[in-house]
């Protein structure tokens, strides 16, 4: 049986049904998209990895128990667990989401591109650490949108039910994302200048 | 004998503000174009969890 043609409700069909392929190939389909969300709201990689580990079990139990009624929006669906339990573990913490140097190995960063002299490496590194740290310092709000919108792939719609706003809002919200980026990439270029 | 008048709008009239030029605000366009010259570094930043989780949680689908 081919899954990687079935669309994400047929294959919760499929694996509420019994069969566990169903759930690997959702996860193969989604596990970046939900992954990264998660870890660029977190900034740390193993506590990442427990939330989408979490996020799982709790999937996994509620189709299990015959729960799941979502009508074919499985990505919304997980990705509102997975904010939920982001959102649980800060509360927890009792803090809001801080700036840290400290990271993980980088993925990207393992990657070889055989093509590119030392100081472009050195250039696309530092672009590439200075985007993450810019994403980081957007307020909350406009963050999560971002990585919805960019990330998850979700629609303004979906990310509006998910935070709890209206549609313009969350429209709002990315074109001040965008453009506070887009500020702080500005400054950035100007102090390398200078 | 009754009064007319003939009320007097502003409707028309050009604010004090309108032809100043709007230097600190972006069109939507500009917004789209920058959006459209970060996506690509944006999906770079895009990362998968390990191996050993996606297991875990197969693990325990598995077992339930």
């Amino acid at each position: 049986m081919n899954l990687q043609s079935y669309n994400d409700q047929d294959l919760v069909k499929v694996y509420i049904a019994g069969n566990e392929n169903g759930l690997q190939e959702l996860l193969r389909r989604h596990k970046s998209k939900i992954y990264t969300s998660i870890y660029l709201l977190v900034k740390d990689q193993y506590l990442a990895e427990d939330i989408f580990q979490d996020a799982f079990i709790k999937v996994i139990n509620t189709l299990r128990s015959g729960r799941y009624n979502e009508e074919g929006k499985f990505l919304p669906w997980v990705m509102r667990i997975a904010h939920n339990l982001v959102i649980d573990y800060f509360r927890k913490e009792k803090r809001t989401p801080i700036i840290t140097s400290a990271d993980g190995m980088d993925v990207f960063n393992m990657l070889h591109f055989y093509d590119e002299s030392a100081e472009d490496k050195m250039l696309r590194d530092q672009t590439h650490k200075d985007l993450k740290a810019m994403i980081h310092l957007l307020p909350d709000e406009q963050k999560e949108v971002l990585l919805m919108r960019h990330y998850a792939d979700l629609s303004f719609k979906e990310i509006a039910d998910l935070t709890d706003v209206s549609i313009n809002t969350a429209l709002g919200r990315m074109r001040y994302a965008l453009s506070n980026l887009r500020k702080m990439l500005k400054t950035k270029e100007m102090t390398y200048k200078g | 004998m009754t009064k007319t008048s003939t009320s007097k709008t502003n409707v028309n009239l050009p604010t004090p503000n309108m032809f100043q030029p709007r230097t600190d605000i972006e069109s939507d366009a500009e917004i789209d174009l920058f959006y459209d010259q970060i996506k690509g570094k944006l999906d770079r930043l895009a990362k998968n969890p390990q191996d050993e989780t996606i297991n875990k949680i197969l693990a325990y689908s598995s077992a339930k």
